[in-house]
């Protein structure tokens, strides 16, 4: 029996190593897992034996969170070298990174940090992508970022930009829902007019996560894009109205602090799914 | 914000920009490395508590930016840091068991490797063996404690018990893998050095002399069947 490589338009999570023994065992009726590429960099023992065992069962999705798209400095040649090793190897269905830098003259900065938009910025982005899809071979789908803040020297907004990069570079799109929801508080847009000029066509995946407020420096409220808790009822809204104009899609339920028990994440997997089965009758 | 200030100053990490956003940045970037720390040193976590944890790994990542988007193989150099870390010089055990954890670390994500059975020894002429040299496998690291880390890491393992500790005796430890499983071994003096002197490529006959001198009584046909046992050698040459 061979392994099945195309992720479902169901829910899926993402891939913990507290969870590894329990999915085994329970087999979870879920769409795919998702895995932080990073992760799964190292040579051998217990991550890729258990990653290889649970692939046996469930398609894969590759999350890239290192590979600085946004960035100005070349590509890291050794890490693209791992990541087409790591597609090679596992097969993902589908395969992603975000829309943000990370490496800097001083190193790695383990964030995703945010770039403005402009015609500078745009070649940077497509250059990287044109170059990452030719090297592992394969097309590779960019995520929105979250915003906490904007530039004075962007001439784009973000869904403009975004869809001129797919334009010129034909990447699909990752749509992070949770992202939209909380840029549109944090820089005080419209999440709905976003989600109105997002290139909806090219979205192959959706992410969907929680949040936490918080003060920034000057006392006023902004979302902490954290990971940490069940996604929220507004993000969940957000999820459905998009889904009435998408259908159904991968959908990746992610959580990468405060990680509870597996048949939690299951149950929110499960929840997208009433939505989108919801959504799509609803259209019919 | 401008795109050059914002390089520069996340860069550098600096404390602020003016901007009130800022800092969400910085922040993010320090606790991606301090979870990335507290994940491979979780013993040492536990030892000195989440608060002067993250303390100490908020002044090690200071000094030390990670070189790759591959965190797993960040926080090498943790260890040294604890050792010359002042705020932690009330537990010189410390700097010890964080290398015992690090070793750990560095063998669970090592390359996967078929180590040889005992069966090769049977083909060796009897008289060959003491000019014969032995390879560990690369997920091995021989490590030699002036504190006993390996029972302070014992102790804070599932269903370990501190009730008989003695912090200041000294300790050796191998740490090798058995198919996916890390394990750890507590060494006697004497099997550490034998061990020692193969791994800097001495022969059998060179370590078993070695290890004499520890122990008069150094009994290498056992010696060296326990490291079968440990799955441990590479290669006989």
């Amino acid at each position: 029996m061979s392994r099945p490589n195309k992720i479902p338009s169901c829910g899926g999570i993402g891939l913990k190593g507290e969870h590894y023994k329990a999915i085994l065992e329970a087999k979870p009726d879920l769409g795919f897992f998702e895995i932080h590429a990073e992760n799964y960099m190292g040579e051998g023992g217990l991550p890729h034996a258990y990653l290889t065992a649970i692939r046996e069962t469930y398609p894969l999705s590759l999350h890239c969170v290192g590979l600085s798209i946004g960035g100005a400095k070349p590509l890291d040649q050794t890490h693209l070298a791992r990541l087409k090793s790591l597609n090679d190897r596992y097969e993902p269905g589908l395969f992603s990174e975000h829309l943000a830098w990370s490496t800097h003259d001083v190193g790695y900065l383990s964030d995703l940090l945010p770039l403005p938009y402009n015609e500078k910025t745009l070649a940077h982005v497509c250059a990287h992508i044109d170059e990452t899809q030719n090297y592992v071979g394969r097309q590779i789908l960019l995520e929105n970022p979250s915003s906490y803040l904007t530039f004075t020297d962007s001439t784009f907004d973000e869904a403009d930009f975004i869809s001129e990069v797919v334009r010129r570079t034909g990447c699909g799109l990752l749509l992070d829902i949770n992202n939209v929801y909380i840029s549109a508080h944090n820089i005080n847009i419209s999440a709905q007019a976003y989600i109105a000029a997002y290139p909806l066509r090219y979205v192959q995946e959706i992410h969907l996560a929680g949040h936490t407020m918080s003060l920034d420096d000057a006392g006023q409220p902004v979302i902490i894009d954290d990971h940490a808790s069940p996604v929220v009822e507004g993000v969940w809204d957000l999820f459905a109205s998009t889904i009435a104009r998408t259908g159904p899609l991968p959908t990746l339920i992610e959580r990468d602090d405060n990680v509870p028990a597996l048949q939690e994440l299951v149950d929110e997997a499960h929840f997208a799914n009433g939505i989108m089965q919801r959504q799509t009758a609803g259209a019919a | 914000m401008h795109e050059s200030e914002f390089a520069t100053a996340i860069g550098q990490l600096e404390p602020s920009m003016g901007h009130p956003r800022f800092g969400i940045y910085r922040n993010n970037v320090a606790s991606a490395l301090t979870n990335s720390l507290r994940v491979s040193y979780p013993v040492v976590e536990q030892l000195v508590g989440p608060e002067f944890f993250g303390a100490m790994a908020r002044d090690f990542i200071k000094g030390h930016k990670p070189n790759s988007a591959m965190l797993i193989s960040y926080g090498a150099e943790f260890p040294e840091f604890i050792s010359n870390f002042e705020h932690a010089a009330s537990l010189p055990y410390l700097a010890y068991v964080a290398q015992l954890e690090s070793a750990w670390w560095v063998a669970y994500h090592a390359a996967d490797s078929i180590p040889l059975g005992r069966e090769i020894l049977a083909a060796l002429a009897p008289d060959a063996w003491a000019e014969t040299h032995l390879r560990f496998l690369q997920n091995t690291s021989l490590l030699k404690f002036e504190y006993a880390a390996v029972s302070i890491w014992r102790a804070h393992q599932d269903g370990g018990s501190a009730a008989s500790l003695q912090v200041t005796s000294a300790e050796q430890a191998l740490v090798c893998r058995d198919g996916h499983q890390v394990m750890v071994h507590g060494l006697t003096k004497d099997m550490y050095h034998f061990l020692n002197v193969i791994a800097d490529g001495g022969t059998l006959l060179d370590a078993f002399e070695f290890a004499s001198d520890f122990n008069a009584e150094f009994d290498v046909i056992a010696a060296v069947q326990q490291l079968f046992q440990f799955n441990m050698i590479g290669e006989l040459y």
